[in-house]
């Protein structure tokens, strides 16, 4: 039975904080383009490309610092490269937005089917995708690049 | 849970659904190697870990994973779940406009989180 679904991290583990700027291009976040309409100067932060401080009148370390403090102020802070992980038990993950649940049947993608208990193998690429023992354990392992698609 | 209370430190199995706990990831010997916050949302959990030392986190939590006897299933969101914080004391107000008329912002608990709709987006988890 394969059991887990490991991380993507063909590239990311090559990625380290210290290594980031130097080997790889920045990352940008979605909201890139609206930081540089606002006057965010932006600048390397954890791999990404991130507006520490904006420019202009209310810009700069003091006038934000005060402004977040301030009373029915506000500051948004685009913290989009932090670790976001989602964890959980393989009958009730999600593949390519269809919620698996044991003892159920579900049709992932035109190359592979998942039905219950019976273990169903294809090959997308070559990779090759396996789930099992759905209802011999009341839930499954699956490979790797299955919760990738 | 038994996964996860085996990389960080609390009770993270005694969490009640939509609540969350700051927590420490520690290495084989204990050590500790960043901090997180945990929340229980119900079908699976959900944790962020420092931007900085995320790949490292991830790789240990990959290695982990690899030697644990259990079925868990691990997905990082890499770059296709954006965070934002708000912060300040008019920080309530402003995220309000954007919720759902009938979304209890006043009454959401600290350290919770739950799915919600933001601004018309569907998909989005909002944390207090």
């Amino acid at each position: 039975m394969l059991r887990r679904v490991a991380s993507p991290l063909a590239r990311s583990s090559r990625r380290t904080f210290a290594e980031a700027s130097a080997t790889e291009p920045l990352v940008k976040t979605a909201l890139y383009d609206m930081h540089k309409e606002l006057g965010g100067d932006m600048v390397p932060f954890a791999g990404y490309e991130l507006p520490v401080l904006y420019k202009g009148e209310n810009g700069g370390v003091m006038k934000e610092h005060l402004w977040c403090r301030s009373e029915g102020k506000a500051s948004l802070f685009d913290v989009s490269h932090m670790g976001q992980v989602r964890l959980c038990v393989f009958d009730i993950c999600t593949i390519r937005g269809i919620r698996l649940k044991a003892g159920s049947f579900h049709r992932i993608s035109t190359h592979l089917i998942i039905l219950d208990d019976f273990s169903l193998m294809t090959q997308i690429n070559t990779t090759t995708l396996t789930a099992d023992s759905l209802a011999r354990k009341g839930s499954s392992g699956i490979s790797r690049k299955d919760c990738r698609g | 849970m038994a996964f996860l209370e085996k990389i960080v430190v609390g009770d993270i199995a005694g969490l009640a659904e939509g609540s969350g706990c700051l927590s420490l990831v520690t290495n084989e010997k204990g050590g500790i190697i960043d901090d997180t916050v945990i929340t229980n949302a119900g079908d699976f959990v959900y944790m962020v870990v420092n931007g900085a030392t995320k790949f490292g986190d991830m790789e240990h939590f990959s290695k982990q994973l690899e030697q644990f006897d259990g079925d868990v299933s691990m997905e990082y969101l890499e770059d296709s779940m954006q965070l934002l914080a708000v912060q300040g004391p008019g920080a309530a107000a402003a995220v309000a406009k954007l919720l759902p008329a009938d979304f209890d912002l006043v009454h959401m608990g600290f350290m919770t989180g739950t799915a919600t709709t933001l601004d018309g987006i569907d998909g989005c988890r909002i944390t207090r």
